[in-house]
């Protein structure tokens, strides 16, 4: 190599080049991967009702790699996110509750949003069981866990947080565990007990939608008065027209 | 050679009108031709633990912007690198409290590379200490010139100056590095 220094301003600057650059060439597929699977949700019309009826078809069979990310999207979710079957901000939700990188996707989501989604793909993947109880009951720790750790959303007016999500984690998984055998319950996550219920001990499930509200079990009741909305006019003065 | 965007193409109309149509396959074609120098610039901004999240950060940026590029001095290449340049920005505000990312000296690659050290004595890394020693303007001007592979006119265009004050930034950061070459052999 030459001396730097006798080198002119185009040979100096092409030198540099070569001592500054790092010698990675290609982007992870992973990388590729989620860019393609922006590209295309960028371009698709799909309404987030069709995206949550999507991704419950996704199912969990892909869970074990939930845990294998290294900084990136976990590999389940940068796939989901390619087959079109969920959002970029689902998967940035998934990303910040796991504690992953948001990088490919936080761009277009806040924290808020994140969570939101974080809630939304736990619902339903949870409510879809088709996941072993035992690794649902982890993956939901951990993100209960993570999501405790989040700043509650700064942005007024969005109205979702940390702690919703994980009531509404923890209502899908008792619903779940109403309607299961014993042995397939899912153990409840420590942040999902009730205050003053013992461990082991679970709350009654929710109603199922469009069930009738419950009946009070007392209380005074009150309803709308009754009688004559008016009595009889008062009549002329005699000698008077009406 | 540096100025490898130029050489390769990247600015070609067609990949790019295909890119804004949502194309897969352009951007795919797009993030492989700047990964290399995208990379590269973001470890000297943000450290190499962060950049490859910060090169995909740039990308994903780049996509949910592509309705606002509009043809320029800059380019294509120059557009997403003033991405890249705000997204370092981010990273080096959210991570403020921590070190500096980029290791002094020898240049955002030397820590996790054994091998550089035994190679620390040769010219090579006599450039990277020296140019580790130039402002910050000065490394981000001549980092946009030689890894990014921007021309004068789309560095110019990235940092909002006119391409010969670009052009004259650079010679005086060049004759510094040089200064900075003869005090160390000194």
């Amino acid at each position: 190599m030459a001396d730097p220094r006798s080198l002119s301003d185009e040979e100096l600057l092409a030198q540099l080049a070569d001592s500054l650059a790092s010698d990675v060439s290609e982007p992870t597929a992973e990388a590729l991967t989620t860019l393609r699977a922006q590209v295309l949700e960028q371009g698709t019309t799909l309404t987030d009702r069709e995206r949550r009826r999507r991704s419950r078809h996704l199912g969990w069979r892909a869970s074990p790699a939930w845990h294998g990310g290294s900084g990136w999207i976990p590999r389940v979710w940068a796939g989901a996110l390619a087959a079109g079957v969920i959002a970029a901000g689902t998967a940035a939700g998934l990303a910040v509750a796991l504690g992953g990188s948001t990088a490919p996707v936080v761009g277009t989501v806040g924290t808020v949003g994140a969570v939101r989604s974080a809630q939304m793909v736990l619902s339903a993947d949870v409510s879809h069981h088709k996941a072993q109880p035992a690794v649902i009951a982890r993956d939901i720790r951990t993100l209960t866990t993570r999501l405790s750790d989040l700043p509650r959303p700064q942005r007024p007016g969005l109205g979702s947080g940390p702690a919703s999500a994980i009531a509404a984690a923890c209502t899908e998984l008792r619903t779940r565990n109403a309607g299961a055998p014993p042995p397939q319950r899912i153990p409840l996550p420590p942040g999902c007990q009730p205050k003053g219920l013992p461990p082991g001990v679970l709350p009654p499930p929710r109603p199922p939608p469009g069930a009738p509200p419950p009946i009070p079990g007392s209380g005074q009741g009150s309803g709308p008065g009754s009688g004559p909305r008016s009595g009889p006019g008062q009549g002329a003065p005699p000698g008077q027209p009406t | 050679m540096y100025l490898r965007g130029v050489e390769d193409g990247n600015d070609e109309p067609e990949t790019i009108a295909a890119a804004r149509h949502g194309d897969p396959a352009a951007w795919d074609a797009l993030y492989r031709a700047l990964y290399p120098r995208l990379r590269s610039f973001l470890v000297r901004r943000v450290g190499p633990g962060d950049a490859d999240d910060a090169a995909s950060e740039t990308m994903s940026r780049a996509v949910a912007g592509i309705g606002r590029y509009r043809e320029g001095p800059a380019g294509f290449d120059g557009w997403v690198f003033g991405i890249a340049r705000h997204v370092a920005a981010d990273h080096v505000r959210r991570t403020a409290r921590r070190a500096v990312p980029v290791p002094s000296g020898i240049g955002g690659r030397a820590l996790d590379e054994p091998a550089e050290l035994l190679l620390a004595g040769d010219e090579r890394a006599d450039l990277r200490r020296a140019f580790a020693l130039l402002s910050r303007r000065e490394q981000e001007l001549l980092e946009l010139r030689v890894i990014a592979g921007l021309s004068a006119e789309q560095t110019a265009a990235v940092l909002g100056k006119r391409a010969g004050a670009v052009r004259t930034a650079q010679s005086r950061a060049l004759a510094h590095l040089r200064d900075l070459l003869s005090v160390n052999d000194g």
